[in-house]
C-alpha cells in the first residue's frame, strides 16, 4: 500500500510500517513489512508463534529498534520520537499486568498518570471504568482477585483514559472464557467504531474474521496475505490460513519442529 | 524418582551449582579463619600468662635468695636490712586461659588476666594498667568460631534452603515431582539433608581443627570434654535453625516470603534480641559509678594518709606489744601498709557491689535468655570456653581475697618491722588458678541445650504435620 | 509522571504489612536507643562532673605533704562525654574514661564501661547510630528489593514502558518513594538530637550544628547508597526473591561480618603490644635509665648535677640556691617524657595502622566508612580520645613540673622533707580541655567521606544503568 492510496481515502494511517525489517543476529524476525491501520480500522494479524506479530507490536512500542525501515504512529517515526508516539498508543497484552495491592481504579489512575493524564477526577475515572464494562464496586476492589477479563477491562479503561488513538492488542482473547471473550470483542468493536485504529495479533481466526476490517497473515516475518473479511468468505479465509500454516510445517528449511 | 535419586541429584547440585558451592566454600574459609585466628589468640593468652608468671617467679626467687643468704649467714643482717621485708611479699595471680578461649573469646579480651598481688597496691589497683588493647578491636568484637556459628551459619542455612519447595512450585515442577512415589516430607528431608549436612560437616571440621590448633598450654585430653559440650551446644543451635527453617518451608509460602520470614527471625535472634536484652539488663541493673568509686578510693587514701598518726595510734592500742621503738626499718613502710589496708577496707565493699550488680544482671539474663536463642547460645559457648563474665569476676574477687589472706598472714611482721623467716615465707599461700570443671559447665549449659532441643522438637513437629497436610492438599488439587 | 510513580509506590508501601511492621519496630528501637543513649551519656556526664569536683576537693584538702608525694598521688583527667555521643557513642565505652596524671609515669586511660557490660552487649549495642547503620539499609532493601524485579515478574514493567516512562523516571520515582519511607525514621533521630541537647555538653564540642549537618548528610549518602544498590540489583536479576537473597547477603556481609573481620585482620597485621609488655617497657625505659645503678644512669645524673652547678656558678650542691632533689626530679621527668612520647606514639601508631587497614575494607563495607565519619563528628572516635589523652599528658607534664618547681624554689635543703599545704594546693590550676576543631576532624575522615561518596555514586550508576538494562531486557522479551 502506498501513501497515494491513503490520500485517496482522505485519512492518514494511524499505524503504519514501511519496509520494516528486524533481525536478531542471523535470525530474520521481520522482512519488508508494509502494513497500515487507519482510524476506524481493525487489522488482525494471524500467524503461528514466531511469525513476527509480537515483534511488529514491539516495534510500534519502540521496545525494539528496526534494523531497517520505519514504524510510524500517527505519521511519526517511532524510532525518532519514542516518548511522543507512545502517547497515542494503548497496549493491551494477553495478560494485562496490574499491581495486586492496588484497586482497579488505582491501577487505572496510575497508568493514566504515567501517560501524562494526571488531572482526572475520580468521577472521570469511574466513567472510563464504566465504559470498559466494570462496575464501581468492582473497580474499588483490589485487583488481586480479578479475573483475566476484568484485568483486560482495566486495560481498556486505561486506553480510554489515555485517549489513545491506536490500540495494540497482543493476543487479547487467548485464555478468556467465551463469555469474557465476547464482551471483549464487543468492546473492541465499539472502540473501532468510535475511530480507534486497532492492530490485533491473534491466533483466533474466528474472532479475526468477526472483528477485522482487514486480516493479515504472517509467516516467518513476512506478510504473506492480506484479506478483506467482507469480501472473502470466512470459510475461505480459514482455508487460506490453514494452507499457509501447512506450508510452514512442510517447509524443509524450518524443519519438523516448527 | 526415589529418595536416593533426589539425594544423588542434590549432591551433584552441591558441586555443580556455582552459588551453592561458593557459599559453602566461603563458609568453610570463614570457619577456618575464625579457628586459626582463635588459636593465635589463645597462644598469645598463654604466652602472656607464662611470661608474666615467669617474670614474677624470677623476682620472687631473687627475693628469696636474699633471705636465704641472710638466714645462712652469707650476708650479715645489717648489710641487707630489706631482705625478707614482709611488705615486699608479692605473688603472681593469673586466670588460666579458658579451655576453649580460642573458639569463643567471650569477655577475656577486656578483662584483666594477670595480677601481681602486692601489699603496696590497694585492691582497686591490683590489676595494673591492662587497658592497652586496641579499642577498635574491642568495639568490633571477635571473629571467632562462636560468631561464625551463631551468626553466619544460620544465614547460610537460610540461603541454601528457603527455596527448597517454592522453587519447584513456582516453576510448576512440584506436581511432577510429587507424581513420583515420594512424599513432600521425604523431598524436603532429602534435599535439606545434603545441604545442611554440608554445613554441619564444615562446622565439625572447623571445630576439630580448632581442637588441635588452639590447644596451646593444655593437652587435648583436657580440652576434649569441653569440646564435647561445645559441640552439644552447637548441635542444639544447629537443630533449632534446621527446625525453624523446615517450619518456615512447611508454611508453603512464596519463596520470597519464606526468605523474608527467615531473615526476620535471624535479625531478631541475632541483633534485636541481644541489643534489647543487654540494654534492658544494663538499665534495670545499673552498675554503680566507676568514677565515684575511684573518687572514694582516692579520698580514702588521702584521708588515711592525713590521719596516719591516728591510724598508728589505733594500731598500737590494738597491739600493745608493738611499740614504735623496736622498729628497724623506715616508718613509711608501716604507714604505707596501714594506708593501703585502710583504703582496702573502704574499697572492698564497693567492689562487691559491682559484683552484686553483675550477679543480678546474670540472674535476669538467665531467665530472659530464653527469649533469644543467640543469647542463650553465646552464653553457653562462653561457659564451655571458660571465657564467661562470671568466671572473670570470680577471678578478680579471688585475687582480692588472696591479697587479703597474704595481708593477714604478714600483718604482724610488717607492723613489728621484722623479717619474715624462710619457713614463714615458704609457708605463705600461693595463688591457685581456678580451672573450670566439666561438671559445673555441664550443669550450667544443660538447661540451655535442653531448651534449644525442646524448641527444635516443637517446631519440627509442627513442620512435620504441616508438610503432611500439604501432601494431602496437593493430592486433592 | 515521577509524581505518579511516587504516589503509587507509597500507596503500595502503605498496604504492605511487612513494611509497616519493620518501620514500626525500627522506629521503636530507634526511640529506645535514643533514650538509652541519653541516659548513658547523661549519667556519664553527671558522674564525671562529680568526679571532677571530688578530685579537686581531695586535692585541695590533702593537708601538709611534700610536693613530690603529692605528685605521686596527683590528680585525674576525666574524659568528657560529648553530647552527640547520645547519637553515636562510637568507641567511648571501649576506651578508658580516666587518666591518672601521676609523676614519673604516663598511665593509659582506665575505667572502660565495656568491662561492666554484659556478655551479649558485645553482639549489639542499642544506639541510634547502630539502628541507622544496621536497620536503615535493611529497611531500604525491604522497600526496593522487588522494585524492578517484581514489576518484571508481574509484567507491569512492560505496561509501564508502553506508557512512555523513561527508565530514569522510574528509577528516580522509586528511589524517592523508598527514601520518603526511610525518612520516617527521622523522628527517632530528632529525639536523639533533642535528648542530646538536654545533656551538659561538657566538652563544648566546637561547631555542633555543622557536625550534626555533616552527620545527617553522611547517613543520607549511606542510606542512598543502599537504596540505589538495591534498586540496581533488583533491576539486574530475574526474580525478586533472588534480589532479596542477594541483598540480604550483601547487607549481612558488609554490615555485620566485614567490620568484625576487618578489625580482626587489622589487629593481626598491626598488633598492639601486650599490656604487661607495654607496662614493663614503660617503666623500664623511663625510670631505670635515669634512676638505676647503671653507668649510663649515673652519668645522666652526674650531667644534671654538673649542668646545674655550672648554671648557678657554685661547686657543691649544698651551695645551690635551689633544692637539688626537686631539680633532679624535674630532669628525670623531662628524660621520661621523651620515652613516653616514643612508646605512646608506637601504641597509637599501632591503633592507627589498624584503623587504616580497617579503612581499606570500607571498599566492601560502606558501614565502616560511615562508622568512622559518624563517630568522628560525634567526638567519640579514636582520634577524639587521642586528642584528649595527649592534652591530658601535656597537662600532666606542666602539673608535675609545677609541683617540682615548688620543691625547687621553696624546698631549700629540706628536699623530700619540705611540706606544702592547702594554700598551695588550692592555687593549682585545673585541667581544662579544648576538643579539636571540626576542620581537624574532617582532615582525619576525608578518605572515609570520599569512600562513602564513591559508594553512593557507584550505587547510583548501578541503579540507573540497571534500570535501563531491565528496560532493554524487557523490550527484547
Amino acid at each position: 500500500m502506498s501513501l497515494a492510496d491513503e490520500n485517496t481515502n482522505g485519512r492518514m494511517a494511524m499505524l503504519q510500517t514501511i519496509n520494516l525489517r528486524k533481525t536478531f543476529g542471523d535470525v530474520v524476525a521481520l522482512e519488508g513489512l508494509n502494513i497500515s491501520v487507519k482510524p476506524g480500522e481493525t487489522l488482525c494479524l494471524l500467524g503461528a508463534n514466531g511469525a513476527g506479530k509480537t515483534t511488529t507490536i514491539n516495534l510500534f512500542l519502540g521496545f525494539l529498534e528496526p534494523t531497517s525501515g520505519e514504524a510510524l504512529v500517527n505519521g511519526r517515526n517511532v524510532a525518532m520520537a519514542q516518548i511522543e508516539t507512545k502517547r497515542d498508543i494503548a497496549y493491551i497484552p494477553e495478560q494485562v499486568a496490574l499491581y495486586p495491592s492496588l484497586s482497579g481504579l488505582e491501577n487505572l489512575k496510575y497508568f493514566a498518570a504515567l501517560a501524562g493524564h494526571d488531572t482526572y477526577s475520580d468521577a472521570d475515572l469511574y466513567a472510563f471504568v464504566d465504559r470498559a464494562g466494570l462496575t464501581k464496586d468492582q473497580a474499588d476492589r483490589s485487583v488481586a482477585g480479578y479475573s483475566k477479563g476484568m484485568r483486560q477491562k482495566i486495560g481498556v479503561a486505561t486506553a480510554l483514559a489515555k485517549q489513545a488513538k491506536a490500540f495494540l492488542l497482543d493476543e487479547p482473547l487467548s485464555g478468556l472464557d467465551p463469555c469474557a471473550a465476547n464482551e471483549f470483542a464487543l468492546l473492541a468493536e465499539e472502540l473501532r467504531a468510535s475511530g480507534a485504529a486497532i492492530l490485533m495479533a491473534t491466533h483466533d481466526i474466528f474472532r479475526a474474521t468477526e472483528l477485522a476490517s482487514r486480516i493479515g497473515i504472517m509467516k516467518a516475518g513476512k506478510l504473506v496475505e492480506e484479506l478483506d473479511p467482507k469480501a472473502v468468505h470466512s470459510k475461505e479465509i480459514e482455508a487460506i490460513y490453514l494452507n499457509h500454516m501447512r506450508d510452514d510445517q512442510t517447509d524443509p528449511a524450518k524443519g519438523e519442529a516448527a | 524418582m526415589s529418595v536416593q535419586a533426589i539425594t544423588a541429584q542434590e549432591k551433584r547440585a552441591l558441586k555443580s551449582e556455582p552459588m551453592q558451592l561458593f557459599l559453602l566454600v566461603a563458609f568453610l574459609l570463614a570457619s577456618l579463619y575464625a579457628v586459626l585466628q582463635g588459636s593465635a589468640y589463645r597462644q598469645a593468652q598463654v604466652d602472656v600468662a607464662d611470661s608474666f608468671t615467669a617474670a614474677q617467679e624470677d623476682r620472687n626467687t631473687a627475693w628469696r635468695d636474699r633471705l636465704v643468704a641472710v638466714e645462712n649467714g652469707t650476708t650479715a643482717p645489717e648489710e641487707d636490712r630489706w631482705a625478707g621485708l614482709a611488705m615486699d611479699v608479692s605473688f603472681p595471680a593469673t586466670i588460666s586461659p579458658g579451655p576453649l578461649s580460642d573458639l569463643a573469646h567471650g569477655v577475656s579480651d577486656v578483662k584483666p588476666a594477670t595480677s601481681r598481688v602486692s601489699l603496696w597496691r590497694s585492691v582497686d589497683r591490683l590489676f595494673g594498667n591492662y587497658q592497652v588493647q586496641s579499642p577498635i578491636d574491642t568495639a568490633a568484637g571477635a571473629f571467632d568460631l562462636a560468631f561464625v556459628i551463631i551468626f553466619i551459619m544460620p544465614l547460610l542455612m537460610i540461603a541454601l534452603s528457603y527455596d527448597v519447595l517454592s522453587e519447584d512450585r513456582e516453576l510448576g515442577r512440584l506436581g511432577l515431582l510429587l507424581s513420583q512415589p515420594i512424599s513432600v516430607r521425604q523431598l524436603v528431608t532429602a534435599r535439606l539433608k545434603v545441604r545442611f549436612g554440608a554445613v554441619a560437616a564444615i562446622v565439625l571440621i572447623a571445630s576439630l581443627v580448632g581442637l588441635f590448633a588452639g590447644s596451646a598450654g593444655q593437652d587435648i585430653g583436657t580440652r576434649l570434654p569441653f569440646m564435647g559440650l561445645w559441640l552439644l551446644v552447637a548441635a542444639a543451635y544447629f537443630l533449632l535453625w534446621t527446625a525453624t527453617i523446615v517450619w518456615a518451608i512447611s508454611l508453603n509460602l512464596k519463596g520470597e516470603t519464606t526468605a523474608l520470614l527467615l531473615a526476620g527471625l535471624w535479625i531478631v535472634n541475632g541483633l534485636v534480641g541481644p541489643a534489647s536484652l543487654s540494654a534492658a539488663a544494663e538499665s534495670l541493673y545499673p552498675t554503680p559509678s566507676r568514677l565515684a568509686f575511684l573518687s572514694e578510693a582516692r579520698e580514702a587514701s588521702a584521708a588515711a594518709y592525713k590521719s596516719q598518726a591516728d591510724i598508728m595510734q589505733g594500731m598500737l592500742l590494738d597491739h600493745p606489744d608493738l611499740t614504735a621503738e623496736n622498729y628497724s626499718i623506715p616508718e613509711y613502710i608501716r604507714t604505707a601498709f596501714l594506708v593501703t589496708k585502710t583504703v582496702d577496707d573502704s574499697v572492698v565493699p564497693v567492689l562487691s557491689k559491682f559484683d552484686d550488680v553483675q550477679a543480678e544482671r546474670r540472674r535476669f539474663l538467665s531467665k530472659l535468655q530464653f527469649a533469644a536463642p543467640s543469647v542463650l547460645t553465646l552464653q553457653a559457648f562462653n561457659l564451655a570456653a571458660g571465657t564467661n563474665l562470671e568466671r572473670h569476676i570470680a577471678f578478680e574477687k579471688s585475687v582480692r581475697d588472696f591479697k587479703q589472706t597474704i595481708m593477714e598472714s604478714v600483718e604482724g611482721k610488717v607492723l613489728v618491722g621484722e623479717r619474715l623467716s624462710l619457713a614463714e615465707y615458704d609457708a605463705l599461700p600461693r595463688y591457685n588458678t581456678q580451672n573450670p570443671s566439666v561438671s559445673s559447665v555441664l550443669g550450667s549449659v544443660a538447661l540451655p541445650i535442653l531448651f534449644l532441643l525442646a524448641l527444635s522438637v516443637f517446631l519440627g513437629t509442627i513442620a512435620r504435620s504441616n508438610l503432611d497436610k500439604l501432601q494431602n492438599h496437593l493430592r486433592e488439587t | 509522571m515521577i509524581k505518579a510513580i511516587i504516589w503509587k509506590e507509597l500507596l503500595q508501601y502503605r498496604r504492605d504489612g511487612r513494611i509497616l511492621a519493620v518501620l514500626f519496630i525500627t522506629l521503636a528501637l530507634g526511640f529506645a536507643a535514643a533514650f538509652n543513649g541519653w541516659s548513658m551519656v547523661e549519667s556519664q556526664q553527671r558522674e564525671r562532673q562529680a568526679a571532677v569536683v571530688s578530685d579537686r576537693t581531695t586535692w585541695d584538702n590533702q593537708g601538709k605533704k611534700n610536693p613530690h608525694s603529692a605528685a605521686h598521688f596527683s590528680r585525674y583527667a576525666f574524659q568528657p562525654t560529648s553530647s552527640l555521643s547520645v547519637f553515636d557513642p562510637g568507641l567511648t565505652g571501649f576506651m578508658g574514661s580516666a587518666i591518672w596524671l601521676e609523676a614519673h609515669y604516663r598511665d593509659p586511660a582506665t575505667l572502660r564501661s565495656v568491662e561492666d557490660a554484659v556478655e551479649i552487649q558485645r553482639f549489639a549495642r542499642l544506639t541510634p547510630a547502630w539502628i541507622l547503620q544496621v536497620f536503615a539499609p535493611l529497611l531500604a532493601i525491604l522497600l526496593v528489593f522487588a522494585g524492578i524485579a517484581a514489576e518484571r515478574e508481574r509484567g507491569t514493567l512492560r505496561q509501564v514502558m508502553s506508557s512512555g516512562v523513561p527508565p530514569q523516571h522510574l528509577f528516580v520515582g522509586k528511589a524517592i518513594a523508598a527514601l520518603c519511607i526511610i525518612a520516617l525514621l527521622a523522628p527517632s533521630v530528632v529525639a536523639a538530637v533533642a535528648l542530646a541537647a538536654n545533656t551538659h555538653d561538657e566538652v563544648g564540642l566546637p561547631s555542633v550544628g555543622l557536625r550534626l549537618t555533616c552527620i545527617v548528610l553522611a547517613y543520607m549518602l549511606y542510606i542512598g547508597a543502599f537504596t540505589f544498590a538495591a534498586i540496581g540489583i533488583s533491576a539486574r536479576v530475574a526474580k525478586s526473591k533472588t534480589a532479596l537473597v542477594v541483598l540480604v547477603g550483601f547487607w549481612a556481609t558488609s554490615v555485620i561480618f566485614v567490620p568484625r573481620f576487618a578489625t580482626d585482620v587489622g589487629s593481626a597485621l598491626s598488633p598492639a603490644p601486650a599490656a604487661a609488655d607495654f607496662e614493663a617497657s614503660l617503666s623500664a625505659e623511663s625510670s631505670t635509665p635515669f634512676w638505676g645503678g647503671s653507668e649510663e644512669a649515673q652519668q645522666r645524673r652526674a650531667n644534671v648535677e654538673a649542668e646545674v652547678l655550672e648554671r648557678y656558678g657554685v661547686d657543691k650542691i649544698e651551695d645551690l640556691p635551689i633544692n637539688y632533689d626537686g631539680y633532679l626530679l624535674q630532669a628525670s621527668e623531662e628524660f621520661a617524657n621523651g620515652v613516653f612520647d616514643r612508646l605512646y606514639n608506637e601504641l597509637w601508631g599501632a591503633y592507627e595502622t589498624q584503623s587504616d587497614i580497617v579503612r581499606l575494607f570500607s571498599v566492601v563495607s560502606p558501614t565502616l566508612a560511615l562508622g568512622n565519619i559518624s563517630s568522628a563528628l560525634a567526638g567519640s572516635d579514636l582520634y577524639a580520645h587521642r586528642h584528649f589523652a595527649d592534652s591530658a599528658e601535656l597537662f600532666r607534664r606542666d602539673f608535675v613540673k609545677l609541683l617540682n618547681e615548688e620543691m625547687i624554689q621553696n624546698g631549700g635543703q629540706d628536699g623530700y622533707g619540705y611540706m606544702s599545704d592547702n594554700d598551695f594546693w588550692q592555687q593549682n590550676p585545673d585541667f581544662s580541655y579544648t576538643p579539636p576543631s571540626i576542620g581537624a576532624v574532617l582532615s582525619n575522615i576525608w578518605v572515609d567521606i570520599l569512600v562513602l561518596l564513591g559508594w553512593a555514586i557507584t550505587a547510583f550508576l548501578i541503579a540507573s544503568r540497571g534500570v535501563r538494562f531491565s528496560f532493554k531486557q524487557e523490550a527484547m522479551a
